[in-house]
């Protein structure tokens, strides 16, 4: 049983190609957003496999004071979690709500490919870390199951929002 | 004797058993290691079929797109394969593999030995008989104590073999993928015939699976298995 031996030409060739195949960069990002992937109710439950396949352009965002993360009326379609720190919700300049470490947001907009109906600031004085990726929806019948999933999560989230709406309004 | 010599003994046998594989091993992890290659995360090792397929695909539109390089790795993949395949199949072989463990250990032989000199005796003495139940009961026990710890050995070692040949072809196979597709784009055959498919830039394995599951039959195993091997591309 003989090992196959390489010459220079052949190692020159191979290294050629190596950064199209070093995926470290995404693999730090990728492994976070695993690890964090139930808290986020819209990728919860989804099979690693397909997680790794349907998600695109992860980053780790470091916002300062006063920052903005979206921008009410934008169009964009990165959804975010939250790492440290913590953001502010507005509607029409009126703040309705605030963000703790640990939530997501943008997962609307992100999926319907609609504009951003609130803005969201940065409002730790210390800045806050943000981990944002994008869902790869469209052309995806190969993770068709997770698609499925993605869109039922989204639409329980909604009918939580809805119910919670109604429940405000009767009081 | 006690168990650690046992071990040591069923553990030196099935390290020269492997010698061979673990040789190859060595010299594919020394290679990765010296060249500073990345062993990815991904499965690449599930695209095996889809990559000789594509390889034998790419031959026969054009047998000269292969690059030595390509040719080379491509060999070595192949026989990397096949002896994950048979280290596999090892596990089935483990009693005979045994056997073969019990004719060479020294202990077994002298009892062996012993027991055939008594068995050509034409007539045994009282104390030949005795010694010959004796020896029988010892060699037995010895067996069943040996067959314990030598399954343990085998299956370590066996396991660690497995593991490493799927890491090596698993790194391996994310070079041949993109020096495959390096190759082909050379080609004015398979660009030719890419593009009549509509794949015309930047062409890579995603575009290509994609562009044969739109023909594929749906809900068969070459479908399911092409949609698997497009997630590991994504």
């Amino acid at each position: 049983m003989q090992s196959v031996v390489y010459d220079e030409n052949d190692v020159e060739k191979f290294l050629e190609v190596q950064d199209m195949i070093d995926e470290t960069s995404d693999r730090v990002i990728l492994d976070k957003l695993l690890h964090v992937q139930n808290k986020i109710s819209i990728i919860a439950n989804i099979d690693s496999d397909d997680l790794r396949a349907i998600v695109y352009d992860l980053k780790f965002i470091n916002y300062k004071y006063r920052d903005f993360v979206i921008k009410e009326g934008d169009v964009s379609r990165e959804i975010f979690f939250i790492l440290s720190g913590e953001c502010q919700v507005f509607v029409k300049k009126k703040k309705v709500g605030v963000l703790q470490k640990g939530k997501a947001f943008g997962e609307s907009a992100a999926i319907f490919n609609t504009k951003r109906n609130a803005s969201v600031v940065c409002s730790s004085k210390e800045g806050a870390t943000l981990l944002s990726f994008s869902i790869d929806h469209e052309n995806m019948d190969f993770c068709a199951e997770a698609l499925a999933k993605i869109y039922k999560n989204l639409a329980y989230q909604i009918n939580t929002k809805l119910e919670s709406m109604n429940q405000a309004l009767a009081k | 004797m006690d168990v650690e010599d046992i071990r040591d003994e069923v553990d030196e046998f099935n390290e020269d058993y492997f010698v061979e594989y673990l040789d190859l091993i060595d010299d594919n992890f020394d290679f990765i290691e010296e060249n500073g290659l990345v062993v990815p995360k991904k499965n690449y090792l599930f695209t095996y079929n889809f990559l000789n397929f594509t390889m034998g695909h790419f031959s026969n539109l054009d047998y000269k797109f292969v690059s030595p390089t390509l040719r080379k790795l491509h060999n070595d993949i192949l026989m990397l394969y096949k002896n994950l395949e048979k280290q596999k199949e090892f596990k089935n072989d483990i009693d005979s593999i045994f056997e073969i463990f019990l004719k060479t250990s020294q202990m077994f032989v002298d009892i062996k030995n012993a027991l055939i000199g008594l068995q050509k005796i034409k007539t045994l003495s009282e104390d030949d008989v005795e010694e010959k139940k004796v020896l029988n009961r010892h060699y037995s026990k010895l067996k069943e104590i040996y067959a314990y710890h030598f399954h343990d050995s085998f299956m370590e070692q066996n396991r660690y073999i497995i593991s490493s040949f799927q890491n090596i072809l698993n790194c391996k196979l994310a070079y041949f993928e993109k020096i495959l597709w390096v190759d082909a784009s050379k080609s004015d055959a398979i660009t030719r015939t890419l593009r009549g498919l509509g794949l015309v830039d930047n062409l890579n394995s995603a575009l290509y699976l994609k562009q044969r599951l739109s023909v594929a039959l749906p809900y068969t195993d070459d479908y399911h298995y092409l949609m698997k091997c497009l997630k590991v591309y994504k």
